[in-house]
């Protein structure tokens, strides 16, 4: 079942500088959202990713292309009672208090008064925000204001969160607070939509990722099978033997003092190996599978697919 | 509807928050408390000669001076209503805020109207509390009751409506509050200029000149021709000859500037419903 369903959406802009007179900002985009995932959408600064939450919201229309949420028509406006959303550099009402600020947006979102106000002190306990409910929002820091914000987009309990860089401004524990936030609604089958380029943040929550750059969709898996190496290992090692020149096939290099780097070319390869150092009684201390990095394989890709943005 | 009420109630709980109306009300507070103060217990109104209102000479030079101080008085509040609310389209369209509003399930168009009848709201609150209260006070001074005054109310809130939707919709063309307000107030001064246009051209008689001011004054709404035609409403006859005298409004019909200027309020709110639905925001 899909939460988010996008077929070829594509957008232009007149360019502001006049240049080619169209400045395409998403270029054909597909992937669908499963529901019950936290789905991670990665780019640089400009590559698109607040662009294609705004056009899924109907705040920015696509020029071409479709898409769907939680398997409602396009521009069913209605459906948005069932999906929350954390905007980037969010400017929140600042005459408002905490608790007024949930109290109206829980009324856009066709919430009574009663489930307005049962949600509210509920989340605001839960973003941590309780003893200041009745403080004016102009009195926050950051980090507040995007706990805040979070507390905005579940005050309707929606089957469906986007939240565009949720962490922007918040100290270590206050992300982790959010992580653990986040990953408490996916077990309650909650799917979210999480646009960040703080990727080593998105690996440890999300599911699987989209990587935009320039507006196209260049990569889109699940992080295991993204982050995930062919054969590669790290080995331990107490020997004061010459690896590399006892096992040239195997590939190895010494990377820092007893660890040594290898390569196979299939899995039985490592079992030999492992057999032929125990043979030579040298000490095994540990194998650790080499995986990238999020933040390794975007790099790659961006620079696979085209220059850097600026 | 639900979703326009709230949008309506979200703004003027805003406006509440604005210093700018604090200080309104405190002008309008000081300004009634000043006029319960005027002793007209003392001042004479018991001239000889009587109307053919029944009242004497006294009481209807008093309904005539009440009901055209107020009307100026309610200028002086639709310029000041719409400098304060001039931040009102501009603000909710900053991005961040635009974002959330959008992101629930309204349409940009309760949205629009939301705004715009909040805006409306507070202006006639300020509007009943400032004229309204002058008007009650000094009428239960003289006891002496101008039950056409409350024509004058409608008059500077239909005013404003029409200014506010013109600021409303250059507030979505420029994201700024800024240029709506001054095309606002200068459209107010040139509604007065258009309306005595016939006198202008015994100085300027050339045919295009000609056309495009007569262009111009139907096309435009007549805000300044509105306040005074309503300010003749006085209750007696006496008064209605005084001011009729002292306005010149021309031939222009009653039912034209009333009928015209509610074409341009419609026009102006439709571009605007037109250009925020095509917006990308």
């Amino acid at each position: 079942m899909s939460a988010i369903s996008i077929n070829n959406i594509v957008k232009d802009y007149k360019n502001p500088k006049g240049e080619n007179k169209i400045l395409r900002v998403l270029e054909n985009v597909s992937f669908n959202v499963e529901k019950g995932t936290i789905y991670g959408l990665l780019g640089q600064n400009g590559a698109g990713k607040t662009t294609l939450i705004k056009i899924l919201l109907g705040i920015v229309y696509p020029t071409s292309g479709n898409f769907s949420l939680l398997e409602s028509k396009q521009n069913d406006r209605n459906i948005l009672e069932k999906v929350g959303f954390l905007p980037e550099n969010h400017n929140f009402p600042k005459f408002l208090s905490a608790k007024e600020f949930l109290y109206y947006f829980g009324r856009l979102s066709h919430l009574n008064t009663n489930d307005i106000s049962i949600r509210t002190t509920k989340l605001l306990d839960m973003v941590g925000l309780s003893a200041r409910s009745n403080s004016k929002i102009r009195t926050f820091s950051k980090g507040m204001m995007q706990r805040l914000g979070l507390a905005q987009a579940m005050i309707n309990q929606p089957e469906l969160v986007f939240l565009d860089e949720p962490t922007d401004g918040v100290d270590p524990i206050g992300r982790k607070e959010i992580r653990d936030i986040l990953l408490h609604l996916k077990s309650q089958g909650t799917t979210i939509f999480l646009n960040s380029h703080l990727l080593s943040e998105v690996e440890m929550i999300t599911d699987r990722v989209a990587f935009l750059n320039k507006g196209k969709l260049v990569k889109e898996g699940s992080i295991s099978d993204l982050t995930a190496t062919k054969h590669e290992f790290n080995l331990v090692l107490s020997t004061t033997e010459n690896l590399e020149h006892l096992y040239p096939s195997f590939h190895i290099k010494n990377v820092k003092d007893d660890i040594y780097y290898t390569r196979f070319d299939n899995e039985d390869e490592l079992n030999v190996l492992i057999d032929d150092l125990r043979k030579n009684n040298i000490t095994i201390r540990e194998i650790t599978p080499i995986k990238n990095s999020l933040e390794d394989v975007f790099i790659k890709l961006v620079k696979n697919t085209g220059d850097i943005n600026e | 509807m639900n979703n326009i009420i709230e949008i309506i109630r979200f703004t003027f709980r805003e406006s509440l928050s604005k210093k700018v109306f604090l200080v309104l009300g405190i002008i309008a507070s000081v300004f009634i408390l000043g006029i319960f103060l005027i002793p007209m217990d003392k001042i004479s109104i018991s001239l000889n000669s009587n109307g053919e209102n029944g009242l004497n000479l006294g009481e209807n030079i008093f309904l005539f001076f009440q009901i055209k101080f107020l009307s100026s008085i309610g200028g002086f509040a639709l310029l000041a209503l719409t400098f304060a609310n001039s931040g009102l389209f501009s603000s909710i369209f900053e991005k961040g805020t635009i974002d959330l509003f959008l992101s629930k399930p309204i349409t940009r168009t309760q949205l629009l109207l939301g705004r715009y009848l909040g805006g409306l709201l507070i202006a006639t609150v300020i509007i009943v509390y400032f004229v309204g209260g002058a008007w009650l006070v000094s009428s239960i001074k003289m006891n002496l009751f101008n039950w056409y005054f409350s024509v004058l109310i409608f008059s500077l809130i239909f005013s404003y409506a029409i200014m506010n939707s013109v600021v409303m919709l250059f507030g979505i063309i420029t994201k700024s509050g800024i240029p709506g307000l001054i095309i606002t107030f200068f459209m107010y001064f040139a509604s007065s200029l258009l309306a005595s246009r016939e006198a202008i051209y015994q100085f300027i008689n050339k045919g295009t000149f000609i056309t495009i001011a007569d262009s111009l004054y139907y096309f435009l709404p007549k805000i300044s021709q509105i306040n005074d035609y309503v300010s003749s409403f006085g209750d007696t006859k006496q008064a209605n000859e005084l001011l009729n005298q002292s306005l010149k409004l021309g031939t222009d019909s009653y039912t034209m500037i009333f009928s015209t200027s509610l074409v341009f309020l419609f026009f102006t709110i439709s571009v605007s419903v037109k250009l925020i639905n095509n917006r990308n925001f």
